[in-house]
């Protein structure tokens, strides 16, 4: 088990390394990135940018301003170069929006996904697995952005009845924040369920072939309990791992277009506002706290397997 | 090269195509809960030998090591340990290019040879495939793998198959074909007919005999099934544990049994015979098996002495030499059975006894 | 033949859809079963022993599969009962040992778990209760340490031990049948043997009938009173054991015998090997299945036999072939005669 840690300590550190590398370079070579013209503004003069340049030290070699912008990352003192806000506090302001949004999205997910898979493959070639399989197709293949844009309009600005954007922080108003979050949840939650229950599916068709159930069915177990206690118990397993993973990724800012549709103003409408700017520092501690939730929950997901499968071990 | 008897009591009467000498294969035990800990010696110092157009049976239990050892004798895994040598010359350390003519002249047949293979190739791919180091493209190949497909029994439509679509039994012929598509003077059989039904087994135990006869091929059988080695085998060595505890002529090791275990796996054989209803004093293993044995740390001295019947205390110190008894068997046991006074008294330490093992012959059980 | 028999099936066929067509892996199957009695069932792959054996607990071998005929257990037409009242004959009456004993366990339930998930499905008893019977049945099959193997999974297991476990978990509630499916396929001889002994003994102290499914004819020779051969669906031959390995009626049961490759004494003797492979139950042969491979061919073949007695003093010993008992005694190979010892004279 510490081995595990140290190793999934040392990929981390190395990820978070190469991700960084690799965002960093991407905003030195686009072009229209000069930091310092933007930070000077259109109407500046070429010795204003020159200014600005060597006082933020633009004009130092690439590794140097690398160095002293991970040291910014870590000692909390990075600032945005378009509007100057100390990135660690918008971050941080942005957060629960965007835990609220991933967690409840994810629960939305999971809860539906396992029932409609479930179902599905209870009724595997018959009319309402097809129509599952459609619905999830549909459900795979509908961009966030447009689902969403539709669903706040008519059901928001339209029918009235759900706000059409916004975040109600939970502290304030445990009611006003779920009404809220309504229709980012289901939004957001859509493909997921399409797609989870696509997999159960097949994974709950696949474990009741399996020899074992035919044991437990052999035994004089209800078919309820040969379902419950034993295939679904097995087909949960993959499903639980990828849950952790997709709700790393989401949580990591894949729920950009959901937020900025809804105008929660999370951590991912931050990161997009901020790549609409070209502004390097709020996309690189964005990107490098996702990539930090992706490796954590990738550890907790290994851990939380070994767990539930006695054959799989962390290594 | 040595002359008169060999180390394992056999004449010598020309060099041996394969030979493992003190050979040990040793891998790292996983961690966990399987309570193995450190280095498992999964072939422990053996030594063996497989002679032109002879079949030598090597049988075992699961965890016996039966397996890694045919697979070190082709260097498909790397020996830790003492020597391979093939037609005299000493392989332990030879590299890729200098095993090719082994590689040739020694083909293995595995339990489902065509589950080893690409789905999506048809037996003529295959086919075609064994016969490219022999030179043979074009129609000159096609020729000779009909010619093959003709010696294992199938026919020329079989070129167009591809592997599901074949039986148990034709998969296995496949398998032999292709093995035979090199030339080569000697097979290395790893369980052929384990997976077999009983009339199809049959059928293959009759065509490696046909084969054996018209073209001298030596085999070395693995295999659990000791009807099948019997059937098949002119010299049988019997492991545990990663150890030979016997061997010697077959009809004369299952006759007279020297080693006890050799003794429980004969009498632990169904047979057609109703009158023998196994008695209980039949199957005289103690209780678990050689499963539950391999799992821990393997026992002192005389591996097999915790499930023994006969053990007595020199078997938890001493562990027991091969011993040479007449009529070319070998036993390490330091209780043996069916053997006379004069026997006894006739036999003589091997030198293809472990480094470990006593020096000291079996006393007088 | 016992009056009342514990296990009735009749005409019992099993038919499922694949993509080649309609297999019917069972065909008009009939079998009897004794309170006590050990039967055998020899049959290679896919000649239906598997599926058949399922049936005897309404079990079918997939979704659409079709079950017909009669499985009548103590009075009960199992085939025509409800999921209750199988659920109380399942695993508490007639119990099944399957073959694969690593993937016929749970891989992710403790061993000690699966066997009181059984009891307490079939008996109103506490956890503590449960967990009691669990480890003395774990001692009784002869397992070394039974506290460790209740807590393990089926992974921490070797192959021996999960069969052994397989055959607590059957035996937990005292069933009167007990089918056991190729229970020693994957096990070395040595611990084939504890297990073929464990289960004659479990016959013989608590009066359980066993039925004894293999492809190997060695495995049951010893221990079953009947012998009942499969072949592409059918019962081929069918009698006392004694009987059937001494005076085969069939000429599948001698190509069977013939390719064992030890004789009754365990002496190695030239294989008499079946040509040919088992047909495809899609489009099996018309009439008698076994026609394509057999030496013995005659016109009669094309139609159907039944499985009839045709010995004169038969003792239940039945077999599907044309061919007089006469025939059938000289054509038979005098080598298998001889060594098929005691000879009895035929009508």
């Amino acid at each position: 088990m510490v081995r595990f840690m140290l190793r999934r300590l040392l990929a981390m550190v190395l990820v978070l390394l190469a991700v960084s590398v690799v965002v960093f370079l991407i905003f030195n070579v686009i072009p229209n990135g000069d930091p310092a013209a933007r930070m000077a503004g259109k109407q500046a003069t070429a010795t204003q940018v020159e200014a600005i340049r060597r006082e933020w030290g633009f004009d130092e070699p690439i590794w140097v301003q690398y160095a002293t912008t991970m040291r910014k990352v870590f000692t909390g003192d990075l600032i945005s170069y378009t509007n100057r806000l100390d990135v660690d506090e918008e971050i941080l302001r942005g957060l629960p929006a965007t835990l609220s949004l991933a967690i409840g999205a994810a629960v939305i997910w999971m809860v539906l996904g396992v029932a409609f898979g479930a179902f599905a493959a209870l009724r595997a070639g018959r009319l309402a697995d097809r129509a599952i399989s459609v619905l999830a197709l549909v459900g795979i293949s509908v961009p966030v952005f447009w689902l969403g844009a539709l669903m706040s309009h008519y059901l928001g600005f339209r029918a009235g009845i759900f706000p059409s954007g916004g975040y109600e922080p939970l502290t304030r108003d445990p009611l006003g924040w779920a009404y809220h979050l309504v229709l980012p949840w289901t939004a957001l939650a859509l493909l997921f369920v399409g797609l989870y229950s696509r997999v159960l599916r097949a994974s709950v068709l696949d474990g009741l072939r399996q020899p074992y159930v035919e044991t437990a069915r052999a035994k004089g177990l209800s078919e309820r309990r040969v379902l419950v206690g034993h295939v679904l118990k097995n087909s949960l397993i993959p499903i639980v791992s990828l849950w952790g993973l997709d709700f790393a990724v989401v949580l990591g800012g894949g729920a950009i277009l959901t937020e900025s549709v809804f105008d929660l103003d999370g951590v991912g409408q931050f990161a997009a506002d901020a790549i609409a700017q070209l502004d390097a520092p709020p996309v690189l501690a964005v990107t490098l706290l996702g990539a930090f939730f992706v490796v954590l929950l990738g550890a907790v997901v290994d851990i939380v397997h070994a767990a539930l499968d006695a054959r799989v071990r962390v290594t | 090269m040595m002359t008169g008897n060999g180390s394992d009591g056999f004449p010598r009467t020309s060099v041996p195509i394969l030979e493992a000498e003190h050979l040990t294969h040793r891998f790292r035990a996983r961690r966990g809960l399987r309570r193995g800990r450190g280095d498992v010696r999964a072939v422990d110092d053996v030594t063996i030998e497989l002679r032109e157009g002879e079949t030598v049976g090597l049988v075992g239990e699961s965890g016996s090591g039966k397996t890694t050892l045919a697979r070190s004798l082709l260097r498909l895994v790397e020996p830790t340990g003492g020597a391979v040598r093939f037609r005299g010359r000493d392989i332990t350390h030879a590299s890729r290019r200098q095993l090719q003519p082994l590689r040739e002249d020694v083909q293995i047949v595995f339990q489902d040879p065509v589950a080893s293979l690409n789905p999506r190739r048809r037996v003529d791919q295959m086919l075609r495939g064994a016969l490219r180091p022999r030179g043979l493209d074009g129609s000159r190949a096609e020729l000779a793998a009909r010619e093959l497909l003709e010696r294992v029994g199938l026919s020329g439509e079989h070129l167009n198959r591809y592997p599901h679509e074949l039986s148990g039994g034709e998969r296995q012929r496949i398998g032999i074909a292709r093995a035979l598509a090199p030339c080569p003077s000697a097979l290395i059989l790893d369980e052929p007919v384990s997976a077999l039904d009983a009339s199809i087994r049959a059928q293959i135990l009759t065509l490696l005999r046909q084969l054996q006869e018209t073209s001298g091929l030596a085999y070395l059988f693995v295999a659990h099934d000791l009807g099948v080695v019997r059937h098949i085998s002119d010299r049988v060595a019997v492991m545990y544990l990663g150890k030979i505890v016997e061997s010697g002529p077959a009809e004369e090791l299952f006759r007279r049994p020297i080693h006890p275990y050799t003794g429980a796996l004969i009498a632990s054989m169904p047979t057609l015979d109703r009158r023998s209803r196994r008695p209980p004093a039949a199957a005289p293993l103690r209780v678990g098996g050689s499963e539950a044995a391999s799992l821990g740390e393997p026992p002192p001295a005389c591996r097999f002495q915790p499930r023994c019947p006969r053990a007595t205390d020199v078997c938890t110190a001493v562990e027991p030499p091969l011993t040479r008894y007449p009529g070319g068997r070998l036993a390490a046991c330091h209780h043996p059975q069916n053997v006379s006074v004069r026997e006894i008294g006739d036999a003589a330490r091997s030198s293809a006894s472990p480094r470990t093992a006593g020096s000291q012959l079996s006393p007088v059980s | 033949m016992s009056a009342d028999p514990l296990l009735h099936v009749s005409g019992l066929d099993v038919s499922f859809e694949t993509r080649q067509g309609l297999v019917r892996a069972v065909d008009g199957l009939s079998l009897t079963l004794a309170r006590g009695e050990v039967l055998g069932i020899v049959g290679e792959s896919g000649s239906g022993k598997s599926v058949a054996m399922r049936s005897l607990l309404a079990l079918a071998p997939g979704p659409g599969a079709r079950l017909s005929g009669s499985v009548r257990f103590d009075g009960v037409e199992l085939l025509a009962a409800t999921e209750r009242e199988l659920g109380r004959v399942r695993g508490a009456r007639i119990a099944l040992v399957p073959q694969d004993a690593m993937s016929a366990l749970d891989p992710v339930m403790r061993v000690g778990k699966q066997i009181t998930e059984q009891i307490r499905t079939h008996e109103d008893c506490s956890r503590e209760e449960a967990r009691g019977r669990a480890l003395a049945l774990l001692e009784r099959v002869g397992i070394p340490r039974p506290r460790e193997a209740f807590r393990a999974y089926p992974h921490e297991l070797s192959g021996g031990m999960r069969q052994r476990a397989l055959i607590a978990m059957a035996v937990s509630c005292g069933p009167e049948v007990l089918i056991a499916d190729e229970p020693t396929a994957a096990l070395d001889v040595t611990i084939e043997a504890q297990v073929l002994e464990l289960l004659r003994d479990i016959g013989e102290r608590l009066g359980t009938a066993v039925i004894l499914v293999t492809h190997d004819i060695a495995v049951v020779a010893g221990l079953a009173d009947r012998l009942a051969v499969m072949y592409a669906g059918r019962i081929v031959e069918e009698g006392p054991a004694d009987r059937v390995l001494s005076d085969p009626q069939h000429p599948y049961t001698w190509g069977l015998l013939g390719s064992a490759p030890c004789d009754r004494n365990g002496e190695p003797r030239a294989l008499t090997a079946i040509p040919g492979a088992p047909p495809s139950l899609v489009h099996p042969p018309e009439g008698c299945h076994f026609r394509p491979r057999c030496s013995h061919e005659f016109e009669a073949c094309s139609a159907t036999p039944r499985l009839e007695e045709r010995l004169v003093d038969a003792h239940g010993h039945a077999d599907r072939c044309w061919l007089s008992p006469e025939e059938k005694h000289a054509r038979r190979l005098p080598s298998e005669r001889a060594e098929l010892g005691p000879e009895r004279t035929p009508a």
